[in-house]
């Protein structure tokens, strides 16, 4: 912290500048919603990039028709009509079309989906009284794996631990020939978890291979 | 911590979503069922006429050529430039300034983000548990708010990250004599699995 050697005096009264909210807790809350759930961004960024592309499409046929040119692809008239006219299809062409129709029933289902489910960040909140903090699972998983692997007497790269949004599974590989506790490692892994303090909690289990692995 | 307006991002999911499960939902009727498919037929007609007499009622001048085509042609160009502004909105609410005291006689201070953003940075930079660190200043609402992400290395405990964090943004509390908002973002990733794992403790 070489940069940062704090003055003593940060006590005085001063003005509160603009810019500095005097509601921390209800910004944090805000913060930590937004950071554990996903924004959607991309999925709508490809989808208003596809919807420009067809109402570009479709202008550019309406005024090449205007002009008099021959259509780029269908002259929109065309479009119409054929839309309109739904001729009786007959066996290949039958299934084609009932296929590719269930597929974009298929893709609208799921886009209504994805624009209402929550969309969980695989992370968790973790508590400070100064700032909200977030920990990627990916970070948990890491650190549940070296604590288990020391708690047990192995290498960690003989652990292995997946963290989801509510439970973490660690999952060890004996030494040949030896048993290992796993109360004990639990009770460890859960230690290590409370003094981590997430939100939403964790539960944890373990498990152990039943074969074991030559100089684990 | 950006701005990105996320109800109009679902908004749109959703609009595209149910127009295409109506449409596949209608064009499976049609395919599938033959009572569907034989109002279907018998409305095409006057629907036709109903848009040929549209388009045979509004011609420019003496033209053949109808200007609801032309307007069509319009909206969808209105259609795109709205999308175009949809796009750029996203990922936004970065700010350079992290603070103006109020103005005295003497003048007034601003306080740039790149201050905050150095000095946590140096901070944090110092410490071996992260292979990198990276601190932002975004604007959330009136208030500048920052942001710590840092890349531990394998094996870091999370509470050990966070409190380095956190008394980092505690110094910089006190040299600045204000308490930003803040948000300290503990990442593993793709750096981390492949740097050497440290000596910890």
């Amino acid at each position: 912290m070489s940069a940062i050697s704090a003055p003593r005096d940060a006590s005085r009264t001063v003005p509160t500048p603009h810019g500095v909210s005097d509601d921390l807790a209800g910004i944090h809350r805000r913060i930590l919603r937004r950071e554990t759930h996903s924004p959607r961004s991309l999925l709508a960024i490809s989808l208003a990039i596809l919807l420009m592309v067809v109402f570009a499409w479709i202008a550019a046929e309406l005024i090449v028709g205007l002009l008099g040119y021959p259509a780029l692809l269908v002259a929109p008239i065309d479009m119409f009509r054929s839309a309109l006219a739904v001729p009786l299809l007959e066996g290949t062409a039958q299934s084609i079309a009932v296929v590719s129709s269930a597929l974009v029933l298929l893709i609208g289902i799921a886009l209504i989906v994805a624009s209402l489910a929550a969309g969980r960040r695989a992370r968790h909140m973790a508590q400070t009284d100064r700032a909200a903090a977030v920990v990627d699972n990916e970070v948990i998983a890491s650190a549940l794996a070296r604590h288990a692997a020391r708690a047990a007497g192995i290498s960690p790269d003989s652990t292995s631990v997946s963290v989801g949004h509510r439970r973490a599974v660690i999952e060890l590989t004996p030494v040949s020939g030896h048993r290992l506790d796993v109360d004990e490692i639990t009770r460890a892994a859960r230690e290590q978890l409370d003094g981590y303090a997430l939100r939403p909690r964790l539960a944890v289990s373990v498990r152990v291979a039943s074969t074991g692995k030559v100089g684990s | 911590m950006n701005s990105t307006n996320r109800a109009l991002n679902r908004l749109v999911i959703l609009v595209v979503g149910v127009l295409l499960t109506a449409l596949g939902a209608a064009a499976l009727l049609g395919l599938l069922v033959p009572t569907v498919h034989g109002d279907w037929r018998s409305i095409t007609g006057v629907v036709q006429a109903t848009v040929s007499g549209w388009l045979g009622a509004t011609p420019i001048g003496d033209g053949s050529a109808s200007w609801l085509l032309i307007a069509a042609a319009a909206l969808l160009v209105i259609a795109i430039l709205l999308l175009v502004a949809f796009i750029l909105r996203q990922g936004r609410g970065h700010t350079r300034r992290l603070l103006t005291e109020p103005s005295t006689e003497h003048g007034r201070t601003v306080v740039e983000a790149a201050v905050a953003e150095q000095l946590l940075h140096d901070a944090l930079s110092a410490r071996t548990e992260f292979v990198s660190n990276h601190v932002s200043t975004y604007r959330i609402g009136q208030a500048s708010a920052l942001k710590l992400s840092v890349t531990c290395r394998r094996g870091v405990s999370p509470r050990d990250a966070i409190s380095i964090a956190d008394g980092a943004i505690r110094s910089l509390d006190v040299l600045l004599g204000a308490r930003l908002p803040a948000l300290i973002q503990v990442s593993g990733g793709f750096r981390a699995r492949t740097s050497a794992s440290t000596r910890l403790q």
